[in-house]
């Protein structure tokens, strides 16, 4: 196991190497030849030439790429992913927020997506084709088939905006000016959580459906395939009680399969939580990438890509551990 | 040249006949009270707090030399006091100048010399007195090279300017100072020079101000001039001004709310949706074309919402430098084949804007009405055109445009689709705005055309004209065209020095000539400025100068 661990650590800092190259390269050096000027773009469209080489000397850009690239990585083992050229502060305290901002949501979608799809799928693998798996399935499919672009406006419309005008989903059961939910915002944990958690329980919702969606199906197929199993027959057989195999028996082998599949979700959904922060005014990592990138901040854009980077590198690191702690089969595979 | 913000733009849609009605009944000071009506509050009175939303990078900087784009300047024109300024009153009469920390300059009868004389009540917010001194290091460091962001280009005919602009100068010969006033010597009479003095890149900072960019606010936390000074600011979160205490009423009577809270990030549609519902009172980005159909049939919303013509132009550039585009048949060919009908209808249709085949834009007094190319193609004319050209065709070129604002790619198709006709093939190359920006700027780019939106800096045609295609400096970032007909020089310069009526006919004149005759546009349209407020707020006032709302006038209703 140790081994195992070594291993994928070791595997895990090239990786990290590698993006740090590829993000730097992506927008330091490639973006240039697109015409994207950040010291033009800082500058202004008036500025003289050499108002911009002025600009593009404060911000180092006119060093040669390699002594740039030296810099930033200097920076960036540090812990220092240098300084926004927009906003003038340390791009870390720019992305601290932000990742606590997009992990609040996502984890947050996970639970739910989780609650639901759990009982749905297990009771469809458990009762295939009865009216439960049906309605199960359909769900899954309305759910899989809702764009979060389209999803997001709408859940705001109806479940924030509409009881202001004193309906919900155009009944019209609510009083006048009735607040349900917000429109838009967000209250940090740590400022008030409470207010934290009831900004956040739509965003949450609309993140989860559809996740949800493709776990119902994913638990389902998992479900009914250890359900055929000679293990929960033979359970079955000697008496154990319908919750004892599904709980004792299916849950606890199809969880390493699960584990593997959240991870890699979870770490998709940081990434990509984009149009719910967007509709929703949430100041994540998605919202931060975008609002850099219309503004041409490489050391905000690079530090969003690489702090995406870490996540996904870790959350897949932690999984494949936790895949080998709760299956024997992989700890024995690791260990030959 | 201001950046038209991203979250401005909006989308196309058929556009109901009736609600074009409706909202142009609502004429163009809009369809709610107006700053002047009776339920205005006191002078001096103020009180509540008004919420407002704006777009993600809707702010470039709050440095109060280096502020440029549209939203940052409504804020500007709420925490500074420039030498001069405009009225607070929407339409045409907000263009007017009246005194501000000075009176009205006396001009010399040689149109070389302003003489601004301070006023008695001008200080910074920390109650400090402005003097003369101050202003004077304002503009060296509105000018000097680390922090220009393009106004300081405006004053090249002050005595010295050059010289300082490019960095081997330390202080500007043609700015003097007495105990009470500031004087400017050009080298050339400059008939837009009153409306320069006005830019609020010369919102005025003390003696002493670091020469370094503080585009966090730091500046107007303390040194602000206006009825309103910065409170806090949280980059990409929130902005809250507050009333300035020590902003002097006899300046003006402006700001009737103890606070200004904004909230950045907003997408349009939601903000909509939040003033609606009473929870949001005012959106610093234009309205989306279906919120505004959807509004303009509410008639319990009607009145909250207000229309303005706007000081703007969307146009295709055409590079001189780029052959067939050197041709100037070519050039006229391109103004007859494309449809700008089809291509307003993709920025949003008759709600949205009005095709022109004008360089100046309706909401200038530089103004009048022509008619050399039609909205709808005439590909008679054009590919008349194109055989006296003596161009071989088909030929090959790209239009380049934003790709991250609705209806640019779409306007793009068209023009591609249009130009085809006339055995011009286009290819679209769209970039996020940040990066056809810096592209277009760079003349060593020899992009061959593009569709750029423009945002006059002040209400002149000078702003539009001698900043977009003045032809002595056919490189210059902003002249995307690379117009440099030498002949054309003498008209630019006896029209940018004129004043008055003369003023308005030369480049009524020149506009024309420039059309009629060289055609380096292919005008579009003017967008139109919509704005949907809460039934609370009072004192609406869209301000022209500046593009934005002015929030010096606005209150809470009682």
């Amino acid at each position: 196991m140790r081994r195992m661990i070594l291993r994928r650590l070791i595997g895990c800092v090239i990786q990290l190497f590698v993006v740090t190259i590829a993000a730097w390269l992506l927008f330091y050096v490639i973006a240039r030849f697109t015409g994207a000027s950040p010291a033009q773009r800082i500058a202004g469209k008036t500025a003289s030439a050499a108002q911009i080489a002025l600009v593009a000397k404060l911000l180092g850009l006119n060093k040669p790429y390699w002594q740039q690239y030296l810099i930033f990585l200097g920076h960036l083992l540090h812990g220092n992913f240098g300084y926004s050229y927009f906003q003038d502060r340390p791009v870390s305290s720019i992305l601290w927020p932000a990742t606590r901002a997009t992990a609040s949501l996502v984890l947050g979608a996970a639970v739910i997506w989780i609650a639901i799809a759990a009982p749905i799928g297990g009771y469809g693998g458990f009762r295939p084709r009865s009216i439960g798996d049906v309605l199960g399935r359909g769900l899954a499919i309305f759910g899989m088939s809702i764009p979060v672009f389209w999803l997001a406006p709408m859940m705001s419309y109806f479940f924030a905006f509409q009881p202001t005008q004193g309906r919900i989903i155009g009944l019209p059961i609510l009083a006048q000016g009735t607040t349900l939910f917000p429109i838009t915002g967000y209250v940090d944990l740590g400022q008030n959580p409470i207010e934290w958690g009831y900004h956040l329980i739509l965003p949450w919702i609309t993140l989860a459906i559809g996740f949800a969606a493709i776990y119902i199906r994913y638990i389902r197929t998992l479900t009914a395939e250890q359900l055929g199993e000679d293990y929960t027959r033979t359970a079955k057989a000697k008496g154990a009680s319908t919750r004892r195999i599904l709980l004792r028996h299916v849950g606890r082998n199809i969880a390493p399969t699960m584990t593997v599949l959240l991870g890699a979700d979870v770490a998709t959904a940081l990434s990509g939580v984009f149009f719910v922060e967007t509709v929703f005014n949430i100041p994540g990592l998605g919202w931060t990438g975008v609002y850099a990138i219309e503004n041409l901040d490489y050391p905000v854009i690079t530090g969003v890509v690489i702090v995406c980077a870490i996540i996904a590198v870790f959350a897949n690191t932690i999984v494949d551990l936790l895949h080998g702690v709760l299956d024997p089969r992989v700890r024995r595979m690791a260990a030959q | 040249m201001r950046k038209v913000a991203s979250g401005r733009a909006r989308r196309g849609a058929v556009i109901g006949f009736a609600a074009l009605l409706t909202l142009s009944a609502c004429g163009s000071s809009g369809g709610g009270s107006a700053a002047t009506t009776t339920s205005a509050p006191k002078a001096g009175a103020v009180s509540g707090t008004l919420t407002g939303a704006m777009a993600s990078g809707a702010i470039d900087t709050l440095d109060p030399n280096r502020w440029y784009f549209a939203v940052t300047w409504g804020l500007a024109n709420a925490m500074c006091t420039t030498l001069i300024r405009y009225g607070d009153v929407s339409g045409t009469a907000g263009t007017k100048l009246v005194p501000g920390t000075a009176n009205l300059p006396t001009i010399s009868s040689n149109g070389l010399t302003y003489t601004y004389t301070l006023r008695p009540g001008a200080r910074f917010s920390n109650g400090t007195p402005i003097t003369p001194a101050d202003i004077k290091y304002t503009w060296l460091r509105l000018m000097a090279p680390a922090i220009d962001t393009g106004t300081g280009y405006y004053f090249t005919n002050v005595i010295g300017a050059p010289a300082y602009l490019a960095g081997t100068s330390k202080t500007v010969a043609g700015i003097t100072t007495t105990a009470n006033s500031i004087t400017f010597h050009l080298t050339a009479p400059d008939g837009a020079f009153l409306y320069k003095t006005a830019l609020p890149t010369t919102c005025p900072v003390p003696v002493g101000t670091s020469m370094k960019p503080e585009n966090n606010g730091t500046i107007e936390q303390t040194y602000a001039s206006g009825p309103f000074k910065l409170q806090s600011y949280s980059p990409g979160r929130q902005l809250v001004l507050a009333f300035n205490k020590n902003y002097d009423q006899a300046l003006g009577d402006r700001g009737h709310v103890a606070k200004i809270q904004f909230t950045i990030g907003v997408l349009s549609t939601q903000a909509t949706l939040e003033i609606e519902a009473n929870q949001l009172d005012f959106n610093t980005s234009n309205l989306a074309t279906a919120d505004i159909l959807k509004i303009s049939h509410d008639s319990a919303l009607k009145s909250q919402v207000y229309t303005s013509a706007r000081p703007d132009i969307t146009y295709l550039f055409l590079n001189y430098e780029v052959p067939p585009l050197n041709n100037v048949d070519v050039r006229k060919a391109i103004n007859f084949a494309i449809n700008r009908t089809a291509i307003e209808a993709q920025w949003g249709g008759p709600l949205a804007g009005t095709p022109t085949d004008q360089i100046v834009p309706p909401a200038l007094v530089d103004y009048k009405k022509y008619s050399i190319y039609p909205n709808t193609p005439n590909l008679t004319e054009a590919k008349k055109l194109m055989t006296e050209s003596g161009v071989k065709t088909p030929v090959s070129l790209a239009i380049r445009t934003q790709s991250d604002a609705p209806g640019f790619v779409a306007m793009a198709t068209v023009i591609q689709s249009d130009l085809k006709a006339i055995g011009i093939n286009l290819s679209i190359e769209a970039t996020p705005n940040s990066v056809n920006s810096s592209y277009i700027s760079n003349y060593k780019s020899h992009t061959p055309m593009g569709i750029e939106p423009w945002s006059a800096d002040f209400p002149d045609a000078d702003a539009i004209i001698n900043t977009g295609m003045y032809p002595g400096t056919p490189n210059f970032a902003a002249n995307f065209s690379h117009f440099g007909v030498a002949s054309f020089v003498p008209q630019f310069n006896q029209a940018a020095a004129a004043l008055g009526a003369t003023r308005v006919k030369d480049y009524e004149q020149l506009d024309y000539n420039l059309m009629s005759q060289q055609a380096p546009y292919a005008p579009l349209f003017n967008p139109r400025w919509y704005d949907f407020v809460s039934s609370r707020l009072g004192g609406y006032v869209y301000s022209e100068a500046m593009d934005a709302i002015n929030y010096n006038t606005l209150y809470i209703k009682s």
